[in-house]
């Protein structure tokens, strides 16, 4: 008995499979087909789709962010709201601003994230947050907790110095998407000379941004104040000189500004030539 | 085969007229055009971006959203109308090939997908182009180098962005093609789109390190969907300010990877349909 099921086996295998009830359904196997056809199709498509979207790719800075994470979720808000992500992040910008206006951080913070992830294009949207994280927050925070007077010199110096960290931490990010961008590395250079104290990190900032092309005219003039005020004169001296000698199209005041910095740097130089 | 050519010219034609009178497409026409329109109103929020920037990605994120319902639910209605009409039978007994009755319809809402990108992007240019010399009068020169539109570059986009559409209809005919009910093939054709829209997502997670399994199942999912996301090209092809280019012969790739997706589906989609019982 078994060698004679063996042997209808054998002789007709489709037949005992499907009086076994074991066959697969014909649209299964139609649609196990089309998966299959289209999967050697795209492999054969492979190569010609690879050359164009690396070409695509490296138009869009979104979509070449470091961390994987941050990059899929721009691919995601990209993929799905297409063009309407401009107006989206237009509103929830705009609702960010409503709680500003209210005072909320927490509120404020989140979407001010949205904004940003929702469409990371608009410089507008960086700059504020940076200045809304960095010198806005604190200063609720502080009037929260009974002004200057109120609360101990200490405890606002770190309060400060918290908020100075995430606004440079939103620098930071907005520069992954404008990395030519001086304004952004400008407010980097403020939190440090204004929140954080620290002068020759913002110098250093500052030499960053001036050297951009098309960058503010005072970004150098700034970086030289600040390398006087640490005690490198000579650095700043030099610096601003070579800068200026290389700059062009400077009107009337801004010249005359120059001119003075670099004569009162030379100034505190060489004391002897202090009458010109 | 010159009688199948009349058949097919003659099918394409009648789909498209059938199409045209719908009330369907003059619906989405109408709010394409009020959305494309209304670009010029919402620039009123735009914050940062340039406007002529704004109003473009705007006025082409809502041809693309409404070109993809138009091209989804169009192909569903045009192929099922036929099959719960009987009139397919009718045709199929002529006798009309398969092949050609499929290739017709597809034709047939290939030129509806045409006149409606075509009506869409002369209205888009038209706002871009006024908008764009108020912004000259008042800027003047510095703002007409900076701040151009390449209208050249923007017919080329819009020549894509129609073949992205067919791209949509085709991987909608051979769902039709599978699906026995309206309904189903509406619904797995938008997944499909979006699908293809987040596709490339895949390709950026498998670079990371996957495991074996993992990692062939997503080289699959890559390769079963288009790239649909290749064709997001705007900013480099019509706005001179974005900085960077797209050549001539990347677009020709770009056009070139599309069509070849288009003949794959219909292929696929004029054999599934030889085998199915109507």
């Amino acid at each position: 008995m078994a060698e004679a099921a063996r042997r209808e086996v054998a002789q007709h295998p489709a037949q005992w499979v499907k009086a076994q009830g074991l066959a697969m359904p014909l649209w299964l196997k139609r649609a196990v087909v089309v998966v299959l056809l289209l999967a050697v199709a795209g492999a054969a498509l492979g190569p010609l789709e690879k050359r164009a979207w690396m070409q695509v790719r490296a138009l869009q800075p979104e979509l070449r962010l470091g961390e994987l994470e941050g990059a899929l979720g721009q691919g995601v808000v990209l993929g799905l709201l297409g063009g309407f992500r401009a107006i989206v992040a237009d509103f929830v910008w705009l609702e960010a601003h409503s709680a500003w206006e209210e005072h909320d951080p927490a509120r404020v913070e989140g979407l001010l994230d949205m904004t940003t992830s929702v469409d990371p294009r608009p410089l507008f949207f960086w700059q504020n947050k940076v200045r809304m994280l960095a010198l806005d927050m604190p200063m609720w925070e502080l009037r929260r907790r009974g002004g200057f007077q109120g609360m101990p010199e200490a405890a606002r110096r770190e309060m400060f110095t918290f908020y100075a960290h995430r606004g440079l931490a939103a620098a930071d990010e907005g520069l992954q998407f404008h990395p030519d961008e001086p304004e952004l590395i400008e407010y980097k250079a403020m939190i440090y000379n204004t929140r954080l104290s620290d002068k020759a990190k913002a110098a250093e900032f500052y030499r960053k941004a001036a050297a951009i092309p098309g960058s503010r005219v005072y970004f150098a003039r700034a970086a030289a104040a600040l390398l006087d005020e640490v005690g490198r004169t000579q650095e700043a001296y030099d610096y601003l000189n070579a800068y200026y000698a290389a700059m062009t199209g400077l009107n009337a005041v801004q010249d005359a500004g120059y001119q003075r910095q670099l004569r009162e740097l030379k100034a505190k130089l060489s004391p002897e030539d202090l009458q010109d | 085969m010159r009688r199948a050519f009349r058949q097919l010219w003659l099918l394409a034609r009648n789909t498209f007229v059938e199409a045209v009178r719908q009330k369907f497409f003059h619906f989405v026409l109408l709010l394409g055009v009020g959305l494309v329109g209304s670009a010029q109103f919402f620039r009123q929020f735009d914050f940062g971006a340039s406007e002529l920037k704004f109003i473009f990605d705007f006025g082409f994120g809502g041809i693309w959203m409404f070109g993809s319902i138009l091209a989804v639910v169009a192909s569903v209605q045009l192929f099922y109308n036929e099959i719960e009409q009987r009139t397919a039978l009718t045709l199929l007994a002529k006798p009309v090939y398969r092949g050609v009755f499929v290739l017709g319809k597809f034709l047939g809402v290939a030129a509806l997908l045409l006149v409606f990108m075509a009506l869409m992007t002369s209205l888009l240019a038209g706002v871009l182009y006024l908008r764009e010399q108020a912004l000259m009068e008042a800027g003047g020169k510095v703002w007409a180098a900076e701040g151009a539109m390449d209208y050249q570059g923007l017919v080329f986009f819009a020549v894509l962005q129609w073949v992205r559409l067919l791209v949509v209809a085709a991987m909608t005919f051979l769902m039709v093609s599978l699906s026995s009910t309206y309904l189903y093939a509406v619904i797995v054709s938008f997944l499909g789109m979006m699908i293809g829209q987040l596709r490339y997502l895949v390709q950026e997670y498998g670079k990371e390190e996957v495991s074996v399994v993992l990692g062939s199942v997503l080289k699959l999912f890559s390769w079963v969907f288009p790239n649909l996301q290749l064709f997001n090209v705007g900013e480099a092809l019509v706005l001179h300010s974005a900085g960077e280019t797209l050549g001539m012969g990347a677009v020709a790739q770009i056009g070139g990877y599309g069509l070849l997706y288009i003949g794959v589906f219909l292929v696929i989609g004029v054999w599934v349909f030889r085998g199915r019982e109507l």
